[in-house]
């Protein structure tokens, strides 16, 4: 009985040690020096995977399954180094809008949807309450065995069933008080358990050493080191046949999904993401639990296979349950002070698991269940009589108790009959029941609730047939020709081997099926489906978390007004006046606002209150306790005409693009046109070079023929002399005359012609040309006709420009007339009262029709310049034609063969003039 | 820094594709036999083994990316 006591006595002082912990870290928290803020207690608190399971139970898998109890601890190891990828997503997304537990966060994927929160909430306390049965087994087994050790030690002697006298109960009842001691000592928006997850640490460090300590003592105390252990093994013919996959019981796919369930496991019990997600801190520290975690999982199985076959040949025959070895080695090597502390051990490993596990359990109980049913049923009773506060903390107090009451129960029906790894693992297929939901909701934005719905209940269902009913068959509450002859002898519904499928372990038969329903019905719903406003911009909020700036809500899709005091009351209701008036600071501080001024709560306010009153209740409760101080109100005509006119407003500007689009064709097609003219010059220029050089050389060569001959013949006759004198002297003149020609031309074309415009009297410049040219037809039989009115209007030219035409036109005309009876006319005409037209006229051979547009070109003279006789240089037109276009006039001609041509062209009249006449 | 992200989380992700086919068939196999080295399963070996390897690439892997963001910042 001292024994008994002094154990006791132990236990009750390692709790109370961790209740200090506890509230330590809870009071540093208060102070904001947070205990648990860096990356290793966070790595540590993860081992709060590691339970009794682990502690106790891996040795009982090994003695029966060799390396079969290792698949468990390799999975988190492989989902580990996702973390990056999907549990920094989790994070920050449950983070962004205060989720603080599995079934809020489903939910609130799914456009929070009250259906779907207390769906995954039961899923999960129905999973889990047999991995908290066997948390108290653990316990209690292990204190009977030492207290009555060694009358205790066969399987069949633990057997207990006087209720008073049960360890279990007092256990699981010492459990709820710890949990609701520092799982809702009060009502936080975040959810976060500073003083809790601080204990938990400490016990994990607790569970490892002691598991070392006794891995270490049974290898190297009771053996010589694990080639001793595992040569004595190889030995005895039944532990050497463990050795192998194959003779492990396992299949190397029973294997491969033992690993899958693991890695879901390890993100997706209750308990897990309560640690990973919801109390952490910074999301920077999972990638130190990267590897930190995989490393603790590895030292604390690193002694399991020893332990295991030390153990069996320790107790040979049975005789002892090989789940209790870690405790039973040590007793019966008389050491009893080491078999104490792996006793602290379980207990740590066992109380980490029970007290997250109903923490997380009563939240999720609390707020998505009991909550969406109240705020809808009772609401006025609820939001207006009784202190939301204390009416929450008692739901989940009682809840805390009601989970571990389940446990207590599940274990007094099923708990002798199955070894705890057995039931560890029917939990382990409920939650990974969640994976199509999660992943699928932070990577699919098409998605839907009526998907997941379909998806969780088909996967629940199956799971629920194939595992947990015949788990309770098998403890005799229920007929056991269920399991072997199927339900009403339907043998197709035998629930381990469903439709037939056979020849596989009971977790992958009802893997396959669950998994294959859940993942089927979601993707089939959700690809059916419709999905309401709400679920889409959550969809979105969700998948695309980090491509949006951080504290980005909801507010765009949403309308509604409020009071800030009626906000502030719903605040003060849940989280007390002093936090509700902190968070509403808080924000007017962030968004610059006065909130002394604020009456009427805008959009963002509203959202944020939401999020903050989900932290404590619930994203589905929040959204009904929101809507009830907050008139949701239609969109008004003129907000729909807002958003239609931003609408337009898209429209109009991706019209506008589409106008800059086709500018820019345009402006291409223009440069296109440019560069063709660009070259189409070039190869003008290049002609007019050779035509040029050719026209130069004509007079050139008659000026040299002509000096050779006075060269070479001195004694050439003075009339002979002088003809050839006047040939060098003509040619020379018709020379300068062509380089002259092409020099203006140049300037024309190159725009540097200086041209100075004024009014000036046309009949001068007819005048002064006649008299220039009077030389030219001298001694010819001419006669020249001047037909110009006396008060022909001033015209706006250069005069020096206009002689040049002048000139170039006369001496044409006394070029082509007729060579007996010549007849050239001038005339001058007033044409629109704002153009003087200038005709002359002349009686020559005319010019064809095909060569009247071809003479204004370079170069280019009417005739067959192959056989006439050149007249002239070729410039004289095109200068004269340039000329004219430079003072804004036109020239053209009109010419019948054999009658003569008329060559005409207008010029602007002076601006005075046009005025006189329109007077 | 989301850049940074992105790249160690492809390496972890290339080392996760790794582990699962390390501790899955076929390569199990490999070692599910009655050998042993130093007088220890081969299996037992083998799987610890590979479990180090996994657990040594994600420290440095994951050290070596913080020490150089710490140092640039």
């Amino acid at each position: 009985m001292f024994f008994e006591y002094l154990i006791l006595l132990i236990a009750i002082a390692y709790i109370g040690v961790l209740f200090a912990i506890a509230y330590y870290g809870d009071k540093r928290a208060d102070e904001g020096r947070s205990l648990i803020s860096n990356p290793y207690i966070y790595s540590l608190s993860l081992a709060v995977y590691c339970t009794s399971w682990t502690f106790y139970g891996s040795v009982g898998r090994a003695a029966s399954a060799g390396v079969g109890f290792l698949p468990i601890y390799l999975g988190p190891t492989l989902m580990a180094a996702l973390w990056g990828i999907i549990l920094r997503k989790i994070i920050r997304i449950s983070k962004t809008h205060r989720i603080t537990s599995i079934a809020d966060f489903i939910s609130s994927r799914y456009g929070k949807s009250p259906a779907i929160g207390g769906l995954v909430t039961i899923i999960a306390v129905i999973g889990v309450t047999p991995y908290i049965a066997l948390q108290l087994k653990a316990v209690s087994t292990t204190f009977d065995i030492l207290i009555r050790y060694p009358a205790s030690i066969s399987p069949a002697a633990i057997v207990d069933n006087r209720l008073l006298d049960d360890t279990a109960l007092y256990v699981a009842l010492l459990m709820a008080i710890f949990a609701i001691l520092f799982g809702t000592r009060h009502l936080d928006a975040s959810e976060r358990h500073e003083g809790l997850v601080a204990a938990i640490a400490f016990e994990s460090v607790v569970k490892l050493l002691a598991f070392l300590l006794v891995g270490m003592y049974i290898t190297y105390g009771v053996y010589n080191g694990f080639g001793h252990v595992f040569d004595l093994a190889a030995k005895n013919e039944s532990l050497a046949k463990m050795l192998t996959i194959e003779s492990s019981g396992l299949q190397y796919l029973d294997w491969a999904w033992l690993i899958f369930l693991s890695m879901m496991a390890i993100m997706f019990l209750p308990r897990q993401f309560q640690v990973a997600v919801v109390e952490n801190s910074d999301e920077n520290h999972i990638y130190k639990a990267i590897w930190m975690l995989p490393l603790y999982l590895l030292a604390i199985n690193i002694f399991v296979l020893p332990i295991a076959f030390g153990g069996l040949m320790h107790f040979p025959n049975n005789i002892v349950d090989a789940d209790t070895f870690v405790l039973t080695i040590p007793l019966a090597e008389g050491q009893h002070s080491l078999a104490i502390l792996v006793f602290l051990g379980g207990i740590s490993a066992a109380t980490g698991m029970v007290i997250v596990a109903t923490v997380a359990l009563s939240t999720m109980i609390c707020n998505d269940l009991v909550m969406p049913i109240l705020t809808r049923i009772h609401l006025f009773r609820i939001s207006e009589q009784i202190n939301p506060r204390n009416l929450l903390l008692t739901i989940r107090r009682s809840a805390i108790f009601i989970v571990l009451l389940m446990g207590y129960l599940t274990f007094r029906i099923i708990g002798e009959s199955y070894p705890l790894v057995s039931i560890g693992l029917v939990s382990f297929a409920a939650v990974a029941q969640f994976t199509p939901a999660i992943i699928g909701g932070i990577y699919w934005k098409g998605a839907t609730k009526h998907g997941a719905f379909a998806g969780l209940t088909a996967g629940f269902i199956i799971w629920f047939y194939t595992l947990l009913l015949p788990t309770y068959a098998h403890s005799g509450w229920l007929s056991d020709s269920f399991i072997q002859n199927g339900p009403f002898g339907l043998t197709f519904l035998k629930p381990f081997e469903l439709f037939g499928l056979s020849g596989y372990n009971q977790i992958t038969h009802s893997m396959f099926w669950s998994m294959l329903a859940n993942l089927g019905c979601y993707i089939g719903f959700s690809l059916k489906g419709h999905r309401s406003g709400l679920e889409q911009s959550q969809a979105s909020l969700f998948v695309d978390i980090f491509s949006r700036p951080q504290q980005s809500g909801p507010e765009a899709f949403w309308r509604g007004t409020a009071t800030v005091a009626d906000l502030q009351i719903l605040l003060a209701r849940f989280l007390g006046s002093r936090r509700a008036d902190e968070t509403l600071k808080n924000y007017a501080q962030r968004m610059h606002l006065d909130i002394e001024q604020l009456s009427s709560a805008d959009a963002g306010l509203v959202a944020h209150v939401e999020k903050v009153l989900s932290g404590a209740i619930g994203a589905s409760s929040a959204r009904v306790m929101i809507s009830s101080v907050v008139k949701e109100e239609p969109l008004r005509i003129d907000e729909v005409l807002d958003i239609l006119d931003e609408t337009s407003q898209a429209i109009a500007y991706s019209r506008e693009l589409e106008q800059k689009s086709r500018e820019l064709e345009a402006a291409t097609e223009e440069l296109r046109k440019a560069n063709d003219r660009l070259q189409e010059l070039d190869r003008l220029k290049d002609e007019f070079i050779s035509t040029v050089t050719h026209e130069l050389r004509t007079p050139l060569t008659a000026i040299r023929a002509s000096s050779e001959i006075l060269y070479d013949n001195p004694g050439i006759d003075e009339y002979k002399q002088q003809e050839f004198l006047g040939i060098i002297v003509r040619e020379s003149e018709r020379l300068t005359r062509l380089i002259n020609q092409v020099l203006d031309l140049g300037k024309i074309e190159s725009g540097k012609l200086d041209i100075n415009l004024q009014p000036i009297n046309f009949r001068d410049v007819i005048s002064d040309s006649l008299s220039a040219t009077r030389q030219s037809y001298i001694g010819r039989s001419i006669h020249v006709t001047n037909e110009i009115p006396d008060d022909l209007p001033d015209v706006f030219a250069d005069y020096d420009r206009s002689i040049q035409i002048m000139v170039n036109l006369i001496s044409n005309a006394f070029k082509f007339c007729d060579k007996e009876n010549g007849r050239v006319t001038i005339r001058a005409t007033c044409e629109n009262n704002s153009k003087v037209r200038i005709d002359v006229i002349d009686n020559g051979p005319g010019i064809e029709p095909g060569q009247q547009s071809v003479i204004f070109e370079k170069f280019r003279q009417a005739g067959d310049t192959l056989t006439d006789k050149p007249h002239g240089s070729g410039l004289g037109l095109p200068i004269t034609q340039k000329l004219i276009e430079h003072m804004g006039g036109r020239i053209w001609v009109e010419s019948t063969v054999g009658e003569g041509s008329t060559f005409s062209f207008v010029l602007p009249m002076a601006r005075s003039d046009i005025q006189n006449r329109n007077q | 820094m989301r850049k940074i992200t992105t790249q160690i989380n492809h390496k972890l992700f290339l080392l996760f594709f790794i582990g699962l086919l390390l501790f899955n068939y076929p390569f199990l196999s490999l070692f599910s036999n009655r050998n042993e080295l130093f007088n220890i399963p081969v299996l037992f070996v083998y799987l610890f083994a590979v479990w180090t390897f996994l657990i040594i690439l994600y420290a440095r892997f994951i050290e070596g990316w913080q020490k150089k963001n710490t140092g640039d910042a």
